[in-house]
């Protein structure tokens, strides 16, 4: 997450705008003129988060099939650590063993890695449009976000509020500190927390016997078990220092995700959650 | 040129591979689960050199995805 787009940059009709920042512009300022028109408040707040679902819905089918398969691996896992076990050495005949399991238990691996790169992009163009739009001076929303709309319809008359229930949408944890008090810290500590539950729904800690692997993924796997701790204090730390829009629109993202994972694990996912929160 | 796609691949295997898997909400990229398309650029690259192996690789990637077999 390197640089954000500076302002008379947004305007440019360059082929990252084009493709990437305007679109999402667009829908923003389409959701945020319904809310604003059915009189919500705080109508820029909530456009966000309707912009962020709209992403992820439409990224949805991308992701669905991956999660049935990796859900349905999970389940097979055991069996599959005897298998390699048992199989030490004689890699082919280990991959027809596999393939076998995978087809007694109709998993049908069948995303693949192409539909999860597509969306990089995509979430890396959400933030810049956000970082940007949520740090734009009162004077220059309406004369900026007009030259970027596509139809009059959603050209704005007057300025939005930047507000969202009172704390100010472009500013960071860090600048509130002083204004708000304390209780800003909630913004990074939710924003982590969210974090490390989906991070645990995604990697339960392991059970049963380890599979032995060669060095370097027994290194990727315990990087992977530490990740799940390290991430959601990093992302914590990047919210302190992150305009609220952001945030905003993160925690969308995450709870968005940790709701695809319940759906995919079932009650499963709480008792996993309940176990962790035991120890 | 050969080493260095290598580790940058191996970078990318240990931290962003997992970084990513964490941003997304998902636990394994791969349908073809014994090589991961990593892995199997990695080890294209040793047997081929690194034109043809980056190009192996990248076929596979774009290969892998549910409307292809």
């Amino acid at each position: 997450m390197a640089a954000t787009l500076s302002l008379d940059k947004m305007t440019d009709p360059s082929i990252f705008n084009i493709l990437l920042a305007w679109p999402f512009l667009n829908i923003l300022v389409f959701c945020y003129q319904i809310l604003s028109f059915i009189g919500l408040p705080y109508a820029l707040g909530f456009s966000i988060i309707m912009l962020t679902i709209i992403i992820r819905l439409v990224l949805y089918p991308l992701t669905a099939q991956q999660l049935k398969a990796s859900k349905k691996m999970q389940d097979v896992g055991p069996k599959l650590s005897r298998l390699k076990e048992r199989h030490k050495g004689d890699s082919k005949t280990l991959q027809q063993e596999t393939m076998k399991l995978y087809k007694e238990h109709g998993i049908n691996p069948a995303s693949g890695c192409l539909p999860i790169l597509v969306q990089i992009p995509i979430i890396w163009g959400l933030y810049n449009v956000l970082s940007t739009i949520v740090k734009l001076k009162p004077n220059e929303i309406v004369e900026q976000i007009n030259k970027i709309v596509y139809f009059d319809q959603l050209r704005l008359t007057s300025s939005w509020d930047t507000t969202f229930f009172g704390l100010p949408l472009g500013k960071t944890p860090s600048d509130l500190l002083s204004s708000v008090g304390l209780l800003i810290i909630l913004i990074p500590l939710i924003t982590g927390l969210l974090q490390f539950v989906q991070s645990k729904m995604l990697f339960p800690s392991q059970k049963g016997p380890k599979t032995s692997g060669k060095k370097e993924s027994d290194f990727a796997q315990i990087f992977q078990t530490q990740t799940t701790y390290i991430f959601p204090i990093m992302i914590g730390f990047l919210s302190y220092t992150f305009p609220l829009g952001l945030s905003l629109y993160w925690n969308t993202f995450t709870v968005f995700g940790i709701i695809q994972q319940y759906k995919m694990q079932g009650p499963q996912a709480i008792q996993n959650l309940k176990d962790i929160l035991k120890r | 040129m050969r080493s260095g796609s290598i580790l940058f691949i191996s970078i990318y295997q240990i931290f962003f591979s997992t970084l990513l898997k964490n941003i997304l909400g998902v636990s394994s990229f791969c349908r073809n689960t014994s090589l991961s398309c990593s892995e199997y650029t990695k080890k294209s690259i040793l047997k081929y050199g690194f034109f043809k192996g980056s190009y192996l690789g990248i076929k596979r990637v774009i290969g892998c995805n549910p409307f292809i077999r």
